[in-house]
């Protein structure tokens, strides 16, 4: 291409622009170091780390029980999901089995999660782009859903529900006809965002071919979850290595085809109905009966029962202040987060404290794809490419 | 050669945006969602977990707790401080029991921690203070707000 | 019991195992790694096998066996972990559970009881009882010290043997039968021994707990560090457990070099000394006759302006001082270099009442060499002047030790009444001040020296006769691999120092001898050069004036400035003396009393607790402790100080 050569002095003049830390639509506190030539992106740096709080090193020196309300505060807007998927690792660490009304429990409650993550991403994902209405909409449904998060377990954020052997308390009574009222509502709900932004002609100029992935790629950079399903590519932990009640109730996995911030809009969105499917399932199968496991080692005793037998209370008494001496050994557990594969990685040295926790935060895996899918785009199309990874920074900092 | 027509049509016609612009419309003429939060207060649901409160003993004299440090154990903020002495009777007296609630973090393990169910959480979810001081619960402050809540019983 | 390191060899849960002869299950089982809970058992005491717990299961057995009182025999096969033995434990818990109180969150045990971590592992999980549990009154004193809550106790019964086997005071005892069964002071005892702390430590449920940590702390709430108790001459091993900057407990902390893990109640106790809100947090110089708070800037600077001044102006054997055997070898010597090297003195000494020359004599002649363990190696065991019981409580228990599983006989020579007398095979008293002659009269007897005559007024003055020591030396059969014990103390001069001396190069090679200092680090401030004549490493120097000659100078004017490390630990009225002509005082001190108020430079001093330093024993064993609290205010470590001012001084 002929350029003139005033033009050739701008272009070729190469423009280092800081991104962030303190911008909205870098989800958090990401800082981009981004190299500009005009408007082209040419390369970039994430740096993520201004919201690292040690949550690693605070797990060791807290035990297995006191950890589940740290986990909370990794992917602040799915506690429900971080919850889960460090409980699973503690009871494959210790063999503890879950009764199946708990394990149906954690499932419902895991994609009622997975939706209120989800709804996050879309609004804000959505606004980044420009489309402010369905970030009123999407914020909307998620206020029922916390709604529902109060009533089961007490609060709306934090929830720190799941407890390692079962869940917190069963769920009230007048949880489930809010519950059957939100599934029935809800895919009215997805069918308006669709309507929104689907055909939109400028949402599909920002969307369509940006940020693309191929299937090799997405593999090659670790990807998981929406992020890594847009390009194609099957794999669903709660498919592959189903956990909970997920290999009890019927749910299909939906794929992209180009690898592009569109189609991960689609598998999203399309994840979102396949999650109302399975709320609806959980709530539909769920029998009575207990939602702590049985066996008196990792179970905290019920309340009646403390202040009446010794037992019980010597139960009390070491679970709560130094909790079960733990199986000596290392465990590796995956769950399927909203973001991707949440992993625990616990090496216990036999007492009540883990010796080390590590987790893989799919945030951080999947920001490390960054770079490859904005390079060679526009300037604007960074904020596209953010919201399409999905990245919550505190579980990406930890 | 019909669906080139029809993306035509829709092009030209705005089609989509149209159909958006119809929801908006739509939704403008339902009731707003939004709730006016000084003015308007939303009731929490029951067994929220908003600020604690000290229940009374069966005398309904002084606070149930019986000072077993249970609570400021499990507390993964270490949030809470119990300070126990000797009472006259060689009896375990609560000399002092405080709870931060600059540190708190709600997960609701004290309560699930207290053998005798002294303390407990309330719906309570106003807890702005202007003085860090405010933020400092004391023995007789929980128990007051026990009283609010649960009546003064035990 | 064989002694005989004949091996054998047997399997317990499918791992090999290869013990001495005569090794209990329990410990065989301990040294391969696999744990069996108990709850009578006890490392260092006597086998009780009353509580059950340890059960386990032999092959070919009929039924299972206390692990903890059976010796493992070669070949066979021990199952630690057979259903049997789970379902054995399982009741045994149930059982010890039935009667125990729900009493957990106000028991101080509650987090490190064993009956509470044994019902976790290994209870039913469940209550099956649903009758009344058994009531006592609660809790009963059984001392100033302890309190006894009946309905708690498991009757493992390691109180009793502990008070039996190693305090040997007996004053603890099972009284009834059956369910009615409970400890108790024994009939027409007080139980007012000075190990009984030990008990409670002992205790494996809350059933003994002590006054002064009764509802303090939860035992996760505590800090643990290591320490050494700075009470007394032995030094022993500690936890110092703390809270928010304030000291909860000392609890043993187990050092076969000195302690064998038990704790003197004077020890585990003492730690409110240092403690109490008076302490002096901020320097005080004298102003126009009063003191007056300062910085520290003014404070140092206006002691290396006056000590110049005093130097200067009457030269520097006008400068005297003091250490301190309670302090640690590091500040003692710090305290003999500012003396010698800054200001060019030679008065230095460890007290104000006592010259520490002396003892430092005998430690460089080669006294002062043994070690607590010699006692559990020696043939017979020679104590003169000396009562452990009273200034090293610990010794005591290691001479009882001696004497109960050895029967080492014991020859105690002493001008007072002491409790090892009971434990002596003959001990025999002198009037105090007569040592002299009695040294004498002991070497003539060990030589076998027949020109004891010589000796006779002084035979007479003391109260002793020649035929009683022989008999002594007879029955306690006193040889090579004896142990002498001397009081420190009775080194008053160097001629009884080369008496002693003599004495034990009379036993023989192998006799080892103890210096017995009663304050935490006796032997240490004379190592380390606080005394006079000797630098640090014992290294001999001009002898100038010690601690009484000081004092006597002070009160004379002719010793101008005095410097006192510690002053908590010298005498008052000494203090007092030595302020009548002294024109500088200058002191290092926890708290204002009066002694400390009338020095003119006033340092706040951090308590033991607070500052590192390097304490030797009475056996001349060299700990060293890290703070671990800060001192408050202002107070500084005396190291840090004495410092400061030496570099001034250079200046």
């Amino acid at each position: 291409m002929a350029v003139t050569e005033t033009e050739q002095k701008t272009v070729q003049k190469e423009l280092t622009l800081n991104m962030g830390p303190q911008h909205p639509s870098t989800h958090g506190v990401l800082r981009l170091v981004l190299d500009l030539q005009g408007e082209t992106v040419v390369g970039v740096d994430p740096r993520p780390g201004y919201l690292h709080r040690g949550i690693e090193k605070l797990m060791e020196y807290r035990t297995y029980h006191q950890i589940i309300p740290i986990t909370d505060r990794l992917e602040y807007i799915s506690c429900m999901n971080n919850n889960l998927g460090y409980v699973v690792a503690v009871e494959k660490l210790a063999s503890i089995s879950v009764p199946e009304r708990a394990q149906f429990i954690r499932t419902l409650t895991a994609e009622l999660g997975r939706l209120s993550a989800h709804l996050v991403w879309l609004g804000t994902h959505a606004l980044d782009i420009g489309a402010m209405t369905v970030c009123l909409y999407a914020l909307r449904e998620r206020e029922l859903l916390l709604d529902l998060f109060e009533m089961a377990t007490g609060a709306r954020q934090t929830v720190s529900y799941a407890r390692i052997g079962g869940v917190r308390n069963d769920l009230p009574r007048d949880f489930f006809d809010k519950c059957y009222e939100f599934v029935d509502l809800f895919p009215k709900r997805l069918t308006e965002y669709d309507t929104l932004i689907r055909e939109n002609r400028i949402w599909l100029r920002r969307t369509k071919g940006i940020g693309v992935m191929t299937a090799e790629d997405a593999v090659n950079y670790g990807l998981t979850g929406g992020t890594l399903r847009g390009s194609g590519v099957d794999y669903d932990l709660r498919k592959a290595e189903p956990y909970a009640a997920y290999d009890k109730v019927d749910f299909d996995v939906p794929l992209g085809k180009n690898g592009d911030v569109y189609d991960r809009y689609i598998v999203r969105l399309e994840e979102m109905r396949q999650s109302n499917r399975i709320i609806r399932q959980c709530l539909d199968k769920m029998q009575p009966g207990p939602v702590m496991t049985d066996d008196p080692r990792y179970a905290v005793p019920e309340k009646t029962q403390v202040m009446q037998n010794m037992e019980s209370l010597a139960h009390q008494f070491v679970l709560m202040s130094k909790w079960a001496p733990m199986p000596k050994g290392e465990v590796y557990s995956a769950t399927e987060a909203p973001k991707g594969e949440l992993g625990f990685y616990i090496v216990s040295d036999g007492s009540g404290k883990p010796y080390r926790i590590k987790i893989r935060a799919p945030s951080y895996v999947n920001l490390s794809a960054f770079p490859k899918m904005v390079t060679g785009h526009m300037m604007a199309d960074v904020v596209a490419c953010i919201g399409t990874i999905d990245i919550v920074l505190g579980e990406c900092d930890r | 050669m019909i669906g080139r027509v029809k993306k035509l049509f829709n092009t030209v016609f705005l089609i989509e945006i149209g159909k958006g612009l119809a929801l908006t419309l739509r939704t403008m003429l339902k009731p707003a969602v939004t709730r006016q939060y000084p003015r308007e207060k939303r009731k929490p649901f029951a067994g929220s977990r908003g600020l604690h409160a000290m229940r009374r003993d069966d005398s309904g004299q002084k606070e149930r707790c019986i000072g077993c440090g249970l609570c400021e154990a499990v507390c993964p903020a270490d949030a809470i401080t119990v300070i126990t002495a000797e009472g006259p009777d060689h009896e375990k007296i609560v000399s002092s029991y405080e709870l931060n609630l600059l540190r708190c973090v709600f997960c609701g393990f004290c309560i699930d921690a207290c053998p005798v169910s002294a303390i407990q959480m309330t719906p309570e979810f106003e807890l702005a203070c202007t003085s860090r001081k405010d933020a400092f619960y004391t023995k007789e402050r929980l128990v007051k707000i026990g009283d609010k809540y649960m009546g003064g019983k035990g | 019991m064989t002694e005989q390191s004949k091996l054998i060899t047997a399997v317990i849960d499918g791992k090999q195992v290869t013990v001495a002869a005569g090794t209990m299950i329990l410990k065989a089982a301990e040294s391969i790694g696999i744990t069996i809970p108990v709850f009578c058992y006890h490392p260092r005491l006597t086998i009780s096998g009353s509580c059950r717990m340890c059960l386990v299961e032999i092959e070919g057995g009929s039924k299972p066996v206390t692990a903890c009182s059976t010796e493992l025999a070669a070949g066979v096969v021990v199952y630690t972990n057979t259903p049997t033995v789970l379902e054995a434990r399982r009741e045994i818990m149930e059982n010890l559970l039935i009667n125990h109180p729900l009493d957990c969150p106000v028991c101080d045990k509650g987090g490190e009881c064993l009956l509470q971590d044994h019902a976790y592992d290994w209870g039913p999980g469940a209550s099956r009882f649903t009758e009344r549990k058994r009531l006592f009154r609660k809790p009963i004193p059984l001392s100033d010290r302890i309190l006894l809550d009946r309905e708690r106790c498991i009757l493992c019964t390691r109180c009793v043997r502990f008070c039996d086997e190693i305090s040997d005071h007996r004053e603890l005892a099972i009284l009834e039968m059956g369910g009615n069964s409970e400890i108790a002071v024994a009939p027409d005892r007080a139980f007012d021994s000075q190990f009984s702390g030990n008990t409670v430590e002992l205790c494996p449920v809350g059933a003994l707990t002590s006054t002064s940590f009764r509802f303090k702390a939860r035992p996760w709430e505590m800090a643990r560090l290591p320490g050494i108790c700075p009470f007394c001459g032995c030094g022993c091993s500690i936890d110092i457990h703390t809270r928010s900057g304030n000291i909860m407990r000392f609890m043993a902390r187990e050092n076969p070099a000195v302690d064998d893990g038990w704790l003197c109640d004077r020890g585990r106790y003492g730690f409110d000394l240092s403690g109490g809100s008076e302490r002096l947090t901020k320097p005080l110089v004298r102003k126009q006759g009063r003191l007056v708070a300062v910085s520290w800037k003014e404070a140092i600077a206006t002691a290396v302006e006056k000590l110049r001044r005093a130097v200067s102006q009457y030269g520097p054997g006008a400068v005297g001082g003091i250490g301190s055997a309670w302090s640690s070898s590091e500040e003692n010597d710090l305290l003999q270099r500012l003396i010698r090297e800054s200001l060019e003195s030679h008065n230095v000494d460890c007290s104000l009442t006592d010259d520490g020359r002396p003892a430092a004599l005998a430690l460089a002649e080669g006294l002062g060499t043994f070690t607590f363990n010699d006692i559990d190696r020696a043939d017979s065991i020679l104590m003169i002047g000396a009562d452990p019981s009273r200034y090293q409580p610990i010794l005591d228990l290691r001479l009882k030790k001696a004497v109960i599983t050895r029967r080492t006989p014991i020859f105690t020579l002493a001008s007072t009444d002491g409790e090892m007398a009971r434990y002596a095979r003959e001990s025999l008293r002198y009037r105090a001040g007569s040592e002299e002659s009695l040294l004498r009269l002991l070497t003539a007897a060990v030589k076998k020296e027949k020109r004891y005559d010589s000796f006779e007024s002084d035979l007479r003055a003391g109260g002793l006769s020649r035929e009683a020591i022989d008999r002594g030396l007879e029955r306690a059969g006193l040889g090579p691999r004896t142990v002498v014990l001397v009081n420190a103390s009775l080194l008053t001069d160097d001629v009884r120092v080369y008496l002693v001396k003599e004495l034990v190069a009379a036993m023989g090679a192998g006799a080892s001898t103890g210096l017995l200092f009663d304050s935490a680090n006796g032997f240490g401030a004379r190592t380390a050069g606080a005394v006079p004549g000797y630098l640090p490493g014992l290294r001999p120097i001009d002898r100038g004036m010690s601690g009484p000659e000081m004092v006597v100078a002070a009160e004379r004017s002719t010793l101008k400035a005095l410097y006192i490390l510690n002053r908590e630990h010298h005498d008052s009225a000494a203090v007092a003396r030595a302020r009548r002509g002294a024109e500088l005082l200058i002191c290092h001190a926890l708290f204002l009393d009066e002694a400390s108020g009338s020095g003119d430079i006033v340092f706040p001093a951090a308590s033991v607790f607070e500052k590192q330093g390097t304490f030797t024993n009475t056996a001349g064993l060299a700990q060293s402790t890290a703070p671990v609290l800060n001192p408050p205010g202002e107070a500084r470590p005396e190291s840090t100080v004495i410092e400061e001012i030496m570099e001034r001084l250079k200046q």
